[in-house]
């Protein structure tokens, strides 16, 4: 089935939104209410991954 | 979006040779994140003389050891306390403790990171958009809310699709009939068993008709029953709703799914797990279509716990069907058909106790609970099963029992002894039914 969004701009958002939760959890070194609550978008992040950018990762490769 | 018939239309949908790619790519990664992390991974595969630089194919995995669930009881209880040395994590990013049900020895603990409970609840997702459910949902559940995984994550689930979950965990089971009354719930998900006993207490217990209740789905877990025809038939008719089979289990994840098609199978989440079937006998990766064997699976993206090659006990096969639902993860014919363990050979013949479930579901005029008991006398196997007669039939006991007898014989080609029970005698299950009781080993 041909996807209906452009999956390079999907994961290009992915992919800002791991970088600014990973600077987030950072910067919650002595802050729990960040570290804990960037930790739990990064686990959302991760499903965003596995869901697109595992695929578009595998289409550039071949 | 409620429209959309796929989870994720992308990777459902995709071609066979890109999803086979996709697996071999997810595998080898998997494998290396256990092969660095987890000091139980390392030493079999050392032993085995097998690293991550020699996963170049699949015939290449197939060379991958096994991992049995008595080696990872053999390992836990000890540092990292109580998983041992099979945890790839720190312990301080595990968030979720659950254990199997020890239904088969001594239970398995599994440690998952809040990443592997969001990756438990994404496989779920799969399923229950799968089967329909949609954010206009309302689901309840009613299950033991405890350290068994059971529908923990399709709770999850359910709340990330935008359904409306209703927990009916500490409820006796006619308060959650008439729970599911008072909110009118849509969906429901419990084993079979217990969606046959909800059923019986609303008609005997409360004069309710669980029909007009308003459920539209249901969906089963734990159990064969929702892949056995006759089992499902009792089932939907009972509940006026389309029933669903699912399978997962703690160790490995939420891995295959019945969607809404219903092409009498379930289909595997083939972009989160590899399923391979075994030869029991050769140990050969059955491809072709209609050979039974033992599953050998791997959960592709689970971190704290890996899941690579787990030697599940299912006895499963492919289907040669192609789905109406467009997926292309391949199909396992009848949905999984047996467990390794249960298998036994009585007289010589190998029976699967889901074969007699499903004559004697068949039959209308017996109840939903029955028992099997095989036994010895001197050196010869015997065979009794238990049911009970459905009330208003009584008087064609005699024409059950003949009509039991020819069906048992025609589908296991075995002669039993029939005992009937008064209706409501034989124990009744919340959960995990244990029918089939073997004398023999004792």
């Amino acid at each position: 089935m041909e996807s209906m969004v452009d999956l390079h701009a999907v994961d290009a958002e992915v992919r800002r939104i791991k970088s600014a939760v990973e600077k987030l959890n950072s910067m919650g070194e002595n802050f729990p209410a960040v570290a804990r609550n960037a930790a739990r978008i990064q686990a959302c992040v991760k499903m965003l991954e596995l869901n697109i950018s595992d695929y578009v990762v595998l289409e550039e490769g071949m | 979006m409620n429209r959309a018939p796929f989870w994720n239309p992308v990777l459902e949908t995709l071609d066979r040779e890109k999803l086979r790619h996709l697996q071999l790519k997810k595998f080898k990664r998997i494998f290396k994140w256990a092969y660095d992390n987890s000091r139980f991974h390392r030493q079999l595969y050392d032993q085995a003389r097998i690293g991550p630089e020699d996963i170049r194919d699949f015939e290449d995995i197939r060379n991958v050891p096994k991992v049995e669930k008595s080696m990872m009881r053999g390992i836990q209880r000890k540092d990292p306390f109580p998983y041992g040395d099979i945890l790839c994590v720190p312990l301080e990013q595990v968030t979720t403790f659950r254990q199997t049900s020890g239904t088969t020895g001594q239970p398995v603990y599994q440690a998952d990171t809040w990443q592997d409970w969001e990756w438990w609840s994404e496989c779920w997702s799969y399923i229950l958009w799968a089967q329909g459910y949609r954010p206009s949902d309302r689901v309840f559940l009613p299950f033991g809310y405890n350290v068994f995984v059971a529908f923990w994550a399709a709770h999850y689930a359910a709340e990330k699709l935008g359904c409306e979950v209703v927990p009916g965990g500490v409820l006796d089971t006619q308060a959650r009939i008439l729970k599911i009354q008072e909110v009118n719930a849509t969906a429901l998900m419990a084993t079979p068993t217990y969606i046959l006993g909800m059923a019986d207490t609303a008609k005997q217990k409360m004069n309710i008709d669980p029909a007009a209740l308003g459920i539209n789905k249901i969906t089963c877990a734990g159990e064969p029953g929702a892949s056995i025809p006759s089992t499902k038939k009792r089932m939907q008719e009972a509940w006026n709703a389309r029933v669903y089979d699912h399978a997962g289990a703690t160790e490995i994840g939420a891995w295959s799914f019945e969607c809404m098609a219903q092409p009498g199978g379930m289909h595997v989440n083939e972009a989160f797990f590899l399923v391979e079937i075994e030869d029991p006998e050769t140990g050969d990766i059955i491809e072709e279509y209609g050979r039974r064997g033992n599953m050998v699976i791997t959960a592709l993206d689970r971190i704290a716990q890996p899941c690579v090659r787990f030697d599940a006990k299912d006895i499963i096969e492919w289907d040669s069907a192609t789905c109406d639902c467009g997926r292309t993860f391949r199909l396992i014919k009848g949905g999984v058909v047996g467990r390794a363990d249960d298998i036994t050979k009585v007289k010589g013949v190998l029976l699967a106790p889901s074969a007699i479930e499903d004559v004697v579901r068949s039959i209308d005029g017996l109840g939903d609970e029955y028992e099997v008991v095989v036994d010895k006398l001197g050196d010869v196997d015997r065979i009794k099963i238990k049911v009970e007669i459905a009330p208003g039939h009584e008087d064609q006991a005699k024409h059950i029992e003949a009509t039991l007898k020819d069906r048992l014989r025609l589908k296991t080609n075995l002669g039993y002894r029939i005992e009937f029970y008064d209706y409501g005698r034989l124990p009744k299950y919340d959960v995990k039914a244990k029918r089939f009781k073997d004398l023999r080993k004792h």
